[in-house]
């Protein structure tokens, strides 16, 4: 397990190092120029030059692109063009809110999908089984910026439950969450349940029924063991997701995530932000990977890590 | 346990966090914004939000009245000694919010900081017309020119900070001013709060507190107000939105004159668009009533150029155009643009835009009325930082953008002078008239108003003719309150002293 750990944080490095020079070049390479956000139209040609010179926008894209490895390399991301906010502060102040985010959406998914996929393939075809895949396909197929403000409308303005927006109140995370999860729930039960169908029909269920193993225990212990397989990397996948940041919700419930910082500064041209962003993310999702990967081996002792 | 279990977990869960929630403080006004305003030193901020809310906390030399005029502030007064010395005596009395006396070292401070940081401070450009600045004693200041330069005036109203502030790490986190509101505390990106100035000298405010929510999503601002978290939105609830708000809120909604100016711009080195006559056709295309009566509910007024009707400078003679088909159909025929037969289009032309959903909107309404005379449109909306990169570059045939906030006529020098073409500049179009430059010239060297106005309103009407912006309209200040305020009242640059005036019924 340890060397398949250092294997994986190994290859962490070459994987993260492709991702922050694809979106290094991607960046400067697509049109647009801090320079203009920053002084604006009426500024002379001395002065843009003299900001070009201090952004080191005047060197050469590789020799840019050097100074930002070493930068990298010595855990030094800048300051933002715009108001020389430190990069690190500025990532630092969105961890949190992103990441408890990602976990509750992912608590609401899995509480919601799992039981759900669980019970509709037990009873296939059956009027609860079209019920909760009518659900299913209702959760995949409404976007968040639709179904946030019919979430805010119901819990907020009718009921009053709710705060409609922000970070200030602990419960204001309850219905963002709820909007990410249950669109993911969707997915995640519809997985589940083919899954489980999957299962079902295979000949070591019958051959256990035949030995007469419980019925419980035969679906907890085998059958859902063995459908969660799938389901695990769906979920991990989407967990990474999460953590990158879940720009329209967080827009709609006006969350101070990472996914709309990203957003922001790759509008405004903000080269050291986007990048320091994009570090944080590609990071993230492959220890999320890394992890699911554990957690797949402790679900299925056929897989061995290694 | 049963799947149903979990949901009732759930709810319980969400009714018992219900509980925890807070009462609104009577005392404190809550304004949302679009934009979090992250610079609020006066000296630095760009952008509408970061200037508005720093006028809450600052006071300039001079104001703006109601009329557009300027007039003193923390000025006694001000006077030209000649046309390059101007001579500023400062009101006695006025204090800062941590209670030091504004003294003319302030005020010297101020703008030398701006001419120390040069284009970092967008008030730069005006204040490079600054030859000297001498004190005189400790309430007087005179300013020395380089040359006559009426705009010079229009940068007096930037905000005063202490002649401490740099030595003062904590003022750019906690500004201090002699504004009708003290900076509080502020969390990045969610709200700013702000509190009364006891000791304003123009009077202080009637509520306590004030507090700037940032929320960037209109439908959740709205929900918001809905919700009663929010007492106040200014310009930032679509148009289209009131008539419904309105029937089923009772919300008070005022609205008024801006001074913002929509128009559509031409490429004038395109060889279509350089001749007037497909620019006056293309005048004539544009149902500007019918826009403005279905798209923005009827906000705004039908605009003849840049200054709004309300401005002391804006020219009555101009009429503007009126929708009329068969005009804009002769004149591309004029022009050398027959109609082909068949589906074939006079020609083809790209409307670049923003990916802003209004912007795009518009610009699909507008490709239908050119198609009404054969003309192609094809809209292509971009980033941001694409769109203005293209606009600055020349790279367009057509666009629109808004004009926010003009206040000083010598915004036609900077758009249509012929030496403001891009990069140094606003000229996107590479407009060039000789007239234009020199009568927008000789306004910027004369202080008295009507002697400034004979010269824009000749170069209103070369403008209006050649037409290198076709103008949409002016778009009205509009302001939803909560139905228990009373005491706000808007402004033409959409300012928010009326913040100061407010008060709960």
């Amino acid at each position: 397990m340890l060397n398949y750990l250092l294997k994986r944080l190994l290859f962490l490095i070459p994987t993260v190092f492709s991702v922050i020079t694809l979106v290094f070049f991607l960046i400067h390479i697509i049109p647009g120029d801090p320079v203009d956000f920053i002084l604006g139209e009426n500024a002379n040609v001395q002065d843009r030059m003299q900001l070009v010179k201090t952004l080191r926008l005047d060197r050469n894209l590789w020799v840019q692109y050097s100074y930002f490895i070493k930068d990298v390399l010595t855990l030094n991301f800048g300051r933002s063009l715009f108001d020389q906010t430190l990069v690190a502060r500025l990532i630092a102040s969105r961890i949190l809110p992103t990441f408890c985010l990602a976990l509750l959406s992912m608590v609401v998914a899995i509480s919601v999908a799992l039981p759900l996929g669980f019970f509709s393939a037990l009873k296939q075809n059956s009027s609860f089984d079209h019920m909760a895949m009518g659900f299913a396909l209702l959760g995949i197929s409404i976007p968040t910026f639709y179904s946030g403000p019919l979430l805010i409308l119901f819990f907020s303005i009718k009921l009053g439950w709710l705060p409609v927006s922000g970070f200030e109140q602990y419960s204001g995370i309850i219905l963002p969450a709820l909007a990410l999860g249950l669109a993911l729930a969707a997915m995640i039960s519809r997985m589940t349940r083919a899954s489980m169908l999957e299962i079902l029909k295979m000949d070591f269920v019958r051959t256990a029924r035949a030995k007469g193993l419980k019925e419980k225990v035969l679906l907890v212990r085998h059958v859902l063991r063995c459908a969660l397989l799938p389901v695990v990397t769906i979920i991990g996948l989407q967990f990474g997701a999460l953590l990158a940041g879940a720009v329209v919700t967080e827009k709609v419930f006006n969350w101070p995530g990472l996914g709309t910082l990203l957003i922001t500064e790759i509008q405004r041209r903000n080269y050291p932000v986007v990048q320091g962003c994009v570090l944080t993310i590609s990071i993230t999702y492959i220890v999320v990977n890394m992890l699911t990967d554990i957690f797949y081996a402790k679900l299925d002792p056929r897989v061995r890590l290694g | 346990m049963p799947w149903w279990r979990y949901f009732l977990v759930l709810i319980i869960g969400l009714g018992l966090v219900a509980c925890t929630h807070s009462k609104r403080d009577p005392q404190e006004l809550v304004v949302a914004l679009e934009e979090y305003p992250n610079q609020l030193d006066p000296r630095f901020a760009r952008g509408a939000y970061n200037v508005k809310i720093a006028k809450l906390l600052f006071n300039g030399l001079l104001k703006y009245d109601q009329n557009l005029k300027l007039v003193p502030d923390l000025a006694e007064k001000y006077e030209f000694l000649s046309d390059q010395t101007l001579r500023i005596t400062l009101k006695k009395g006025i204090h800062f919010h941590d209670g030091t006396e504004l003294k003319i070292d302030d005020v010297l401070f101020t703008f030398q900081s701006v001419l120390k940081a040069r284009q970092n401070s967008p008030a730069y450009q005006d204040f490079s017309k600054i030859k000297s600045l001498e004190k005189i004693d400790d309430y007087t200041l005179v300013v020395q020119l380089k040359e006559p330069y009426a705009p010079f005036l229009t940068a007096l109203i930037l905000g005063i900070v202490p002649h401490l502030a740099d030595q003062q790490s904590s003022f750019k986190d906690h500004p201090i001013g002699t504004g009708p509101f003290k900076f509080l505390q502020q969390q990045s990106e969610r709200f700013i709060l702000l509190e009364k100035n006891p000791d304003y000298f123009a009077g202080p405010a009637h509520l306590s507190r004030v507090r700037i929510r940032t929320i960037k999503d209109e439908t959740t601002r709205v929900l918001e107000l809905i919700k009663g978290n929010i007492d106040l939105i200014q310009n930032a609830v679509p148009p289209n939105w009131l008539p419904w708000l309105t029937k089923h809120y009772p919300f008070q909604v005022l609205h008024d004159k801006s001074i913002n100016y929509q128009y559509l711009g031409f490429n004038l080195r395109d060889p279509i668009l350089s001749n007037v006559k497909v620019r006056w056709a293309i005048a004539y295309l544009l149902d500007i009533d019918n826009l403005i009566q279905f798209k923005l509910k009827g906000y705004a007024q039908p605009a003849t150029g840049i200054l709004s009707p309300i401005h002391w400078a804006y020219n009555q003679k101009l009429l503007g155009f009126h929708y009329d088909l068969e005009k804009a159909n002769a004149l591309l025929d004029d022009a050398g643009f027959p109609d082909p037969p068949g589906e074939a289009p006079r020609f083809k032309l790209t409307y670049k835009t923003s990916t802003n959903a209004s912007s795009v909107d518009m610009a699909l309404a507008i490709k239908e009325l050119f198609h009404r005379a054969h003309i192609e449109v094809e809209v292509k909306p971009y980033d941001w930082g694409i769109f203005y990169k293209d606009i600055r570059t020349g790279n367009f045939q057509l666009f629109s953008l808004l004009w926010v906030g003009v206040t000083d006529p010598d915004i036609f020098y900077q758009v249509f002078a012929s030496n403001q073409i891009p990069p140094h500049g606003s000229n996107r179009g590479f407009y060039a008239n000789s007239q234009v430059d020199e009568l927008a010239k000789l306004a910027q060297k004369t202080y008295d108003p009507d002697r400034r106005k004979s010269y824009y309103d000749p170069l209103q009407e070369i403008v209006a003719n050649e037409l290198p912006y076709v103008s949409l309209w002016h778009p009205d200040n509009i302001v939803v309150l909560q139905k228990d305020l009373k005491g706000y009242y808007l402004t033409p640059n959409a300012s928010f002293e009326g913040l100061v005036s407010v008060y709960r019924e």
